[in-house]
């Protein structure tokens, strides 16, 4: 709510918003300018990315790169892989760790709250000490070389900070609606996916935005399970552009990354309103 | 690229899953008794396509072994060491020559001498400094893929237009001097047209190379404290760090680590450079821009030196194919797969018989005196080799960066470097 500005003030309020938007632009330029220079980059010939002075407009401009990329290795197969894993695991967060949120807000059984702080302990073990044994759980299933240790953990709610996020929004919705409900007949069940489900769409959203995130990016579990070429995931697939030895081809590393980022940038444009709310909700930016 | 509909994809990926699932190795089953290797190495762009080809042949000339060949295009070691460490072994295994030492030391490689034996396996075509490098303790395990060492690459269209006398390209010149090349950088640095007459590479070996020219080591031979704050070392450490600061014939760090590998060189920025020999690339990524050429890096006072090794192929201790991993292996060394890796990457081979032939000296194309490369094989101080080398490398590296940006003497790093490093052994 703002209030109306009063007449005499309106000069001294247009040069405060002025000042406010000349700030904002000023940062904005900064926060834009890597990305602009990736895409100006993504858009020129081998010869103009060392040239100096730098030209941010490229002339000729050189989109064949773009083609270069999903041509020279699989790369539009490494994205379709990463949305595969992203969107079967981001459903499976969500779902399980909601209804293990469900669990440690809205039911009393006992050794809740102990078994709450083990959870939440599992969040301080680096990934790195549980790397190892976790590789040889999955190769003695025989996963090794398939999307499961990658997309199945998720659907058993391995992720604890989401479900002590969920659990904290879920504790905000008065208990009397649970009650009502059982007083209608709804079980367990039923409430969690009659009443809080639909009532927590902002803090859904927000878990979902942040996974999806995540995981798009993820680097080291599909590092170690992934070994087919074909079957990599765009997050690896990017490194295959590095050439420290020879010399990268910044042109096309920097358009693969322009595609990289792309879906990222659609949802966030989408969705900006559940992100932010996810810096509120949570304290953590995503 | 062919367009992927998404239930092709999610068909695709079932069925990946589920039979890599069954069988692990999704078509082994198809050819009776094939038999297939896992091959474990990364390989950037260009590694990546020599690996294809030389893979390739591999394939056309035998019968009975198929090799799956996992491409790591980063963190290497990461996977590896999980790999490994959850008993999921590859049966070849890709390593750089320093990691020979720690992984012989785990018992995680196969040693050849047998199959070696067995087979009356000639290996005298192999450059014997490196062969020596996949040898522990006089027990061979492994044979190397390449024979890189790092030389100075210079720009001569700086050189004669500076009107600068070029390095000579004679190992046993000696008024090829740090005073000498210190004239010449000054000579050619031009900072108003934005020319430097060096770069300070911050790799390891960019500076092992003036650290043991000037008489200096890693360790002490008994392998039990760290000598880097040795005068020697020191000396060089500060040399190449005045280079940067005191004499500003070569850029600051920021701007050259921004561009890495040899981009400046490539681009007519520097006149001089340490590289390793990425002959192939160089050649199409300069064409005719300017003419170049290599040279020997300028003796210290111990002599010329360089630094190198390569990478070479192992078998895993833990491979349930030995005898086929073996024949794969002879195959890596063979003169023609060795050729055709030599031919895509364009560095120095391993075999002599290569070495010799057109493929590597391409006559009539630059450098001009590219037997400084087989010659310095004679001259190759390799990585130290100890067991904690590659932790005690990273400590150097960090430490080292506050020398490059500046500030700090090399007296004083190299003093920070000793003290953490000894803690480690």
């Amino acid at each position: 709510m703002t209030t109306l500005p009063m007449p005499n003030r309106r000069r001294t309020d247009a040069v405060q918003k002025l000042i406010i938007y000349a700030v904002l632009v000023a940062g904005a330029v900064i926060v834009l300018f890597p990305f602009l220079w990736t895409f100006s980059t993504s858009l020129k010939t081998p010869e103009q990315v060392y040239q100096i002075p730098p030209q941010l407009i490229p002339d000729p401009i050189a989109p064949e790169n773009y083609s270069r990329v999903v041509t020279d290795r699989p790369f539009g197969r490494w994205m379709l892989n990463s949305l595969f894993v992203v969107v079967v695991s981001t459903v499976g967060t969500l779902l399980s760790c909601s209804l293990a949120a469900f669990a440690f807000s809205r039911l009393r059984w006992p050794g809740r709250d102990k078994l709450f702080l083990v959870l939440l302990a599992t969040m301080m073990l680096p990934t790195q000490v549980t790397l190892i044994p976790t590789f040889i759980l999955f190769k003695e299933l025989g996963w090794v070389n398939t999307y499961f240790p990658l997309a199945l953990p998720a659907w058993f709610a391995r992720n604890a900070f989401y479900v002590f996020l969920l659990r904290q929004f879920f504790m905000t919705i008065p208990l009397d609606l649970d009650d009502a409900a059982r007083m209608d007949g709804a079980n367990n069940f039923q409430v969690y996916w009659r009443i809080i489900l639909p009532m927590s769409k902002p803090a859904l959203g927000v878990a979902a935005l942040m996974f999806a995130q995540f995981k798009w990016r993820e680097f080291l579990a599909p590092l170690i399970y992934l070994n087919r070429r074909e079957s990599l995931l765009a997050s690896i697939g990017l490194r295959t552009f590095m050439d420290e030895t020879h010399g990268t081809d910044w042109e096309l590393m920097m358009a693969a990354n322009i595609m990289f980022m792309v879906p990222v940038v659609v949802v966030f444009f989408f969705t900006q309103r559940y992100m932010i709310q996810g810096v509120v909700i949570s304290g953590v930016k995503g | 690229m062919k367009k992927l509909s998404r239930r092709d994809f999610l068909r695709a990926s079932a069925i990946g899953s589920l039979s890599a699932a069954l069988t692990h190795t999704p078509w082994a089953g198809l050819a009776q008794d094939a038999v297939t290797l896992r091959l474990m190495a990364w390989g950037n762009p260009t590694e990546f396509e020599a690996r294809q080809a030389t893979l390739q042949l591999f394939h056309d000339s035998t019968e009975g072994i198929n090799i799956d060949f996992i491409h790591t295009p980063s963190d290497y070691m990461t996977k590896l060491l999980t790999q490994i460490a959850g008993g999921d072994y590859p049966d070849v295994i890709f390593l750089g020559n320093g990691d020979i030492e720690p992984f012989v030391a785990r018992g995680q490689l196969l040693p050849l001498d047998d199959f070696i034996a067995g087979d009356n396996f000639d290996t005298s075509d192999i450059s014997q400094q490196n062969l020596k490098l996949y040898n522990v303790d006089g027990i061979q395990y492994g044979f190397p893929v390449d024979a890189p060492n790092q030389q100075l690459f210079y720009n001569k269209t700086l050189f004669d237009e500076a009107g600068v006398d070029t390095p000579s390209p004679d190992w046993e010149d000696d008024s090829w001097n740090w005073e000498a090349f210190l004239d010449t950088a000054k000579a050619v640095t031009d900072k108003d047209n934005g020319i430097w007459g060096w770069q300070v590479k911050t790799g390891f070996r960019a500076w092992w190379i003036w650290v043991t020219a000037n008489g200096g080591e890693f360790f002490n031979e008994a392998g039990t404290e760290c000598v880097l704050n040795s005068p020697e070392a020191v000396e060089a450490l500060q040399f190449l760090a005045d280079l940067i600061h005191v004499h500003e014939v070569a850029p600051p760090l920021d701007v050259a680590s921004e561009l890495g590998s040899a981009e400046l060189f490539q681009s007519g920025v520097t006149a001089m450079e340490t590289w390793w020999p990425a002959i192939g690339r160089m050649r199409t990524n300069i064409a005719d821009k300017f003419e170049w050429n290599v040279a020997p890096h300028p003796g210290g006072k111990a002599g010329k030196t360089t630094a190198g090794g390569g990478t070479g192929h192992t078998i895993s201790a833990f491979t349930e194919h030995p005898e086929e991993s073996w024949e794969f292996l002879k195959f890596l060394i063979s003169t023609q797969c060795v050729s055709v890796w030599t031919d895509i990457m364009g560095i120095v081979p391993p075999l002599t018989s290569v070495a010799e032939s057109d493929v590597f000296l391409k006559p009539g194309e630059p450098p001009a005196d590219i037997l400084v490369f087989t010659k310095g094989n004679d001259y190759l101080r390799p990585d130290p080799r100890h067991a904690q080398f590659t932790q005690a490398r990273s400590i150097a590296q960090s430490q080292l960066e506050r020398l490059w940006i500046g500030g700090v003497s090399a007296q004083e790093v190299a003093d920070d470097i000793v003290a953490e490093v000894n803690r480690l052994l």
